[in-house]
């Protein structure tokens, strides 16, 4: 309490002794003037009561003078109080003056600008906030594009698929917000789900107990399950516990986790897994957004090594007639046949050979025949449509596979090829060149269950149409 | 079966995100997947199409009828002949629709075909019953 009166009389002791001394100087003034106008004043001096009554009038003069300056420097002091706890920041002050007068406007004005100010600082800090969460953005995004740039360079330098799988799975940890990564890639040989790789908490403790050995059923369990769904899936503190769950966060001694499919082109290839172990831990669309580049990342990675190695076993064509080779009926027929068993489907092998070449190759020797099975590989070409597919079998046989399709359609697409052959051969003059072929249709799985059975079949079926002079088209009935 | 109820839009996707994987037909995936139940394929196409359905565990074929179609185009097209009337053959299939099957049969013995829907447990029971072999997977 002394010590704001103590402020008090320092702040307005200027002020306070410049309006006493004024407030005097009038008094004295009024005094001279007075004693001038009455000359017989100095004798009121004589009468005793009189004189008191003076020394009391003027007492009592300066009394309401003193009080008269209180109440013009009070409100000045509080004004003053207030700007100083304004001056060092604190908006939330207001003068309270209940005057109509000068001084009361001035306290409004303070009390407007104090608002002003208020608000104004107010918008600053909004302001400051907003630029903060701004430049917070910025450079997570600065980060996302630094890191998918360096798989991309790794993508780009055609770097192994391990090396690009280390780099972005590592990425994942690389906010601090993840703890633990994984991926689940797909066996090509096998088509079957298997951890391949694990980084950061835990991870070595997890490959010790074998987390590499974990079969993924695809439609079975969190992950079969999220990988057929094809879009991210969020275990976090709001997730429920369902017996999938708990197994899942078991396996990964992880309660939270965001998995994303590895998927290009509409083919899945596996499951990017990032985690950790906060207690209170809420996915974010930024986190998803940033693992969802990354699986993207690792799906080019995984296409461009399936196309590596289809490139390097690619030698499956021949190279007279541009149609595909024994190679590739070797390794493609089975498929063919294991597909339509799986899609209760038939498959048909269709076996052709041209009629009596041996005799058109003495006759007109090499390069007549070669380009008669030239002129025959365009015309198969030609003549495939949708999954069909034409191979060179032999020197001068061919075959046809025919998937999805049964005996009577491939017998009605061998006949058709028989007569455009005849077609193709027929104007020219010499009646030798006027070749014709002969056709043996197979059916999987009315002729046999498997490829080398339906070849087999089908070549007993053409020696018997060749021996029937060929120009036909033979099915066992 | 969306519009029935008995699956749901994210299960048909997932289903046939199975199917573009590992192939296979849609109403085995669905049944995998426990998604839906053999019945509820089987009533699907009956519903649809207006096949009529025929349970086969009851049912007695004459080992006669079973000898007009070979066992292993059976086991493929996953279907089994249920009676034979003079140039009638009456079979039991899991998929109606499946045109090219029905050719193949009606090429193998030389009838006109008549098809009954069933579900393929059904139709590998039966198989295995009247052919008296233990692998079923066609």
């Amino acid at each position: 309490m002394s010590s704001v009166f103590d402020k008090k009389l320092l702040s307005t002791y200027a002020i306070k002794n410049q309006l006493g001394i004024a407030l005097g100087l009038i008094g004295v003034a009024f005094l001279v003037f007075l004693g001038y106008l009455l000359p017989g004043v100095s004798s009121w001096f004589e009468n005793k009561t009189l004189f008191y009554a003076v020394i009391f009038i003027v007492f009592f003069i300066l009394v309401l003078g003193f009080l008269i300056i209180c109440h013009i420097v009070e409100p000045m002091v509080k004004i003053s109080q207030e700007a100083r706890f304004i001056a060092e920041g604190d908006f939330n002050r207001e003068i309270q003056l209940f005057r109509e007068d000068e001084i009361g406007q001035l306290g409004a004005a303070l009390n407007h600008m104090i608002h002003r100010m208020k608000a104004n600082v107010e918008e600053l800090k909004n302001f400051s906030q907003t630029t903060e969460t701004i430049n917070t953005e910025i450079n997570r995004r600065v980060v996302t594009l630094s890191n998918l740039l360096e798989v991309s360079n790794l993508i780009a330098q055609n770097a192994q698929l391990k090396e690009i799988v280390e780099i972005g799975v590592g990425k994942c940890l690389s906010s601090g917000i993840m703890t633990f990564a994984g991926l689940i890639l797909k066996d090509e040989k096998t088509s079957e789900y298997h951890v391949f790789y694990v980084s950061g908490q835990r991870s070595e403790e997890l490959l010790a107990q074998g987390i590499r050995d974990l079969k993924v059923t695809l439609g079975s369990g969190v992950l079969g399950k999220a990988i057929l769904k094809q879009k991210p899936m969020v275990i976090d503190s709001q997730t429920g516990m369902s017996p999938e769950i708990k197994e899942f966060r078991n396996q990964f001694a992880i309660p939270n986790a965001i998995l994303v499919p590895i998927s290009a082109k509409g083919n899945m290839y596996g499951l990017l897994i990032a985690g950790n172990d906060e207690k209170k831990f809420l996915c974010s669309n930024a986190e998803r957004e940033f693992l969802q580049l990354i699986a993207k990342q690792i799906a080019i990675a995984y296409s461009n090594e399936l196309l590596k190695k289809e490139f390097e076993r690619s030698d499956t064509l021949d190279r007279l007639t541009g149609l595909f080779n024994t190679t590739y009926i070797d390794r493609h027929l089975p498929e063919e046949i294991k597909r339509a068993a799986s899609f209760q489907k038939p498959c048909s092998l269709v076996l052709m050979a041209v009629d009596h070449f041996e005799d058109y190759h003495t006759a007109f020797g090499h390069m007549a025949a070669e380009n008669v099975l030239t002129r025959l590989g365009f015309l198969l070409k030609e003549t495939m449509s949708g999954l069909d597919q034409a191979a060179r079998f032999g020197d001068h046989t061919f075959v046809l596979i025919l998937p999805e399709k049964n005996k009577r359609h491939s017998i009605e697409i061998a006949e058709g090829l028989r007569g455009k052959i005849e077609e193709l051969f027929s104007p020219e003059k010499d009646l030798h060149k006027r070749l014709t072929s002969s056709f043996a249709v197979t059916e999987n799985p009315l002729d046999g269950a498997s490829a080398p059975e339906l070849i087999r079949k089908a070549q007993e079926i053409l020696k018997t149409a060749l021996q029937q002079g060929g120009n036909r088209v033979c099915h066992k009935a | 079966m969306v519009e029935r109820g008995t699956i749901n839009r994210e299960e048909l996707e997932m289903a046939l995100n199975y199917q573009k994987e590992q192939g296979g037909l849609l109403g085995d995936i669905l049944v995998e997947l426990k998604f839906a139940r053999e019945e509820d394929i089987a009533q699907a196409l009956t519903c649809q199409y207006g096949f009529p359905y025929l349970p086969l565990s009851n049912y007695e074929i004459d080992p006669d009828v079973i000898n007009a179609i070979p066992e292993n185009v059976c086991r493929q097209f996953c279907l089994i002949p249920i009676d034979k009337i003079g140039k009638s053959l009456t079979m039991a299939m899991v998929d109606p629709l499946n045109v090219q099957a029905i050719e193949d049969v009606e090429l193998v013995t030389g009838c006109s075909v008549q098809t009954f829907v069933s579900t393929p447990t059904d139709i590998k029971n039966s198989l295995n019953k009247y052919y008296k072999t233990k692998s079923c997977s066609p």
